[in-house]
């Protein structure tokens, strides 16, 4: 999915396409506000992050402009936070509103389901080693047999999966885990991965998460499961 | 106006006209007038000038009077000249042309005062949302860097845009009719909002959140609640005690006081219903203690209208 930024600030710009090149967007920013539209018609992206105070335009005067051609979800990300701001964006056509400074999980979140909704859903399922993790059901299958899984080991493993090959931090764990309203502390998440580890045996994945000592948790390669 | 202070300033036409009433008596006398009529005249003559007195008193007092009570229900009372009848009398008239000057130089100094002060907010308000860009930045750079010293500098991140909030909020609490709009929010995600905002301080500082039965659509203005919730929950965490719970619970059936209270935990109550009573709290008071008892009752608005 393609994204375009539409942002003054070149920290944010840059900082903007680190975050989101790392979820797996391809990213685009502006380079020139006098040909904007012409940018974003020649990138074709699938979302624009749009932001108010542009210089020498409004953010109001490119979205209606977008509009006259594209109906691809545009969010509004600006320091403004007055309910006029709100209301011209959404009269404008904007899809959605976010101000700085924003918090990046909710803004990855509405990222997600404003490019569910306008292209459709994505595969429910991930994968990893013959493993398949069923968000929709919260069941984690292998081999035929399936378990149940509650909120918290659902992203706990949801986040795994997301990262696998890769060492997850507690703490990025914990991270991902308030950035989901789950606010469980340190020792919550001890009690989480030991109560993942005997759902995981029982179904035969003996050594499907691996502890690496000070650094984290990482899902197996097979060889070694 | 005092009788007294009415007859002490007439004393100098009272003493002409008793030398007048002297002189002339003297004079009747010397003409070879009986004493009897000398003394009618003088009579008569005393006679007018109390009844002039009495009636001039009279009528400047019910003059004076009406000016005061009028003067008495204008909340502005330097407009007090737009709106009484020009007087008839010459030396009113100066004090009237007076009034009507001072009343000119009053409002070009309020004008003044306002149009500074305007500017001021809007400056204030502009620079509030110019520094949330590079603060917008910075917590851009943490979150693609994230170490346990990144962590540390995103808590202070959180510190540093609640006071810019903070400062926002209080500009524009005095004009919250433009600001403060009602409208169905769900509560979940003003409370949820408000606790992603301060998850490093509440992580850093071992808080342990719960958030129960927070699935409502209320009416109330989101930006102002979560902004308000912001501040309990960066109060709470000052106050902690060793083991810290913050426990969100609202009720459906809430008086406007008890819904601040019991939002947080009991635990809490200690810490913040002193903020709001504004008793008890330590010496320094900062920023927060001035701008929060004055949102409360914005706040308790919002919930007691759309929870009763």
């Amino acid at each position: 999915m393609k994204i375009f930024i539409v942002e003054d600030d070149r920290t944010i710009q840059a900082q903007l396409k680190t975050l989101l090149s790392g979820n797996g967007y391809t990213v685009e920013t502006v380079s020139d506000f006098s040909n904007t539209i012409q940018q974003i018609k020649a990138f074709g992206p699938h979302l624009v992050l749009l932001d108010i105070k542009l210089p020498g335009v409004s953010g109001f005067e490119i979205c209606s402009q977008i509009r006259s051609f594209s109906d691809l979800p545009i969010i509004f990300v600006t320091s403004s936070n007055t309910d006029m701001d709100e209301l011209n964006s959404i009269m404008l056509g904007g899809d959605a509103f976010i101000t700085k400074p924003y918090n990046t999980a909710i803004l990855l979140a509405k990222i997600a389901s404003l490019l569910r909704r306008a292209y459709g859903g994505q595969s429910k399922a991930l994968t990893w080693n013959g493993a398949a993790l069923h968000l929709e059901s919260s069941l984690l299958a292998y081999n035929g047999q399936k378990v149940e899984l509650t909120k918290n080991e659902l992203k706990i493993l949801y986040y795994l999966f997301k990262h696998a090959g890769k060492i997850c931090p507690r703490s990025d764990i914990l991270d991902f885990l308030w950035d989901n309203q789950l606010y469980v502390d340190d020792n919550a998440l001890s009690v989480n991965m030991t109560r993942i580890r005997e759902k995981l045996t029982s179904i035969g994945l003996t050594g499907f998460i691996k502890t690496k000592h000070r650094q984290g948790y990482t899902l197996w390669v097979q060889d070694n499961i | 106006m005092g009788a007294r202070q009415y007859l002490k300033n007439q004393l100098p036409v009272v003493l002409i006209h008793l030398l007048g009433m002297l002189a002339l008596a003297l004079f009747l006398i010397a003409s070879g007038n009986p004493v009897q009529m000398v003394l009618f005249i003088l009579a008569v003559w005393l006679l007018v000038l109390v009844v002039c007195l009495v009636c001039f008193y009279l009528s400047r007092k019910k003059h004076l009077d009406k000016l005061l009570s009028l003067a008495q229900q204008l909340e502005e009372r330097y407009l007090l000249p737009e709106i009484m009848q020009k007087p008839e009398r010459a030396d009113e008239q100066v004090f009237y042309q007076m009034m009507q000057m001072a009343e000119k130089s009053m409002l070009e100094q309020i004008g003044q005062i306002r149009r500074e002060q305007k500017e001021y907010k809007e400056y204030i308000e502009q620079w509030i949302h110019e520094v949330k860009t590079p603060i917008t930045a910075m917590k851009l750079i943490c979150e693609n860097n994230r170490s346990p010293f990144t962590r540390e500098l995103m808590a202070e991140l959180e510190s540093i845009n609640r006071f810019t909030q903070q400062a926002l909020y209080y500009a524009r609490s005095e004009q919250t009719e433009k600001d403060y709009s009602v409208r169905e929010i769900h509560l979940s995600d003003v409370v949820h909002g408000a606790i992603a905002d301060n998850k490093y301080l509440l992580r850093q500082n071992n808080v342990a959140v719960t958030v129960e039965n927070v699935e409502y659509s209320i009416y109330s203005d989101d930006k102002w609640l979560r902004f308000i919730l912001d501040q309990l929950i960066s109060n709470a965490v000052k106050y902690r005690t060793s083991q810290p719970l913050l426990h969100f619970l609202p009720s459906k059936k809430m008086t406007a006081l008890s819904c601040l209270s019991a939002i947080m935990a009991s635990a809490y109550q200690r810490v913040i219903c002193p903020v709001f009573s504004r008793k008890g709290l330590p010496d320094k008071t900062d920023g927060q203690s001035k701008v929060l008892p004055g949102l409360a009752c914005i706040f308790a608005g919002g919930f007691a209208t759309s929870w009763e």
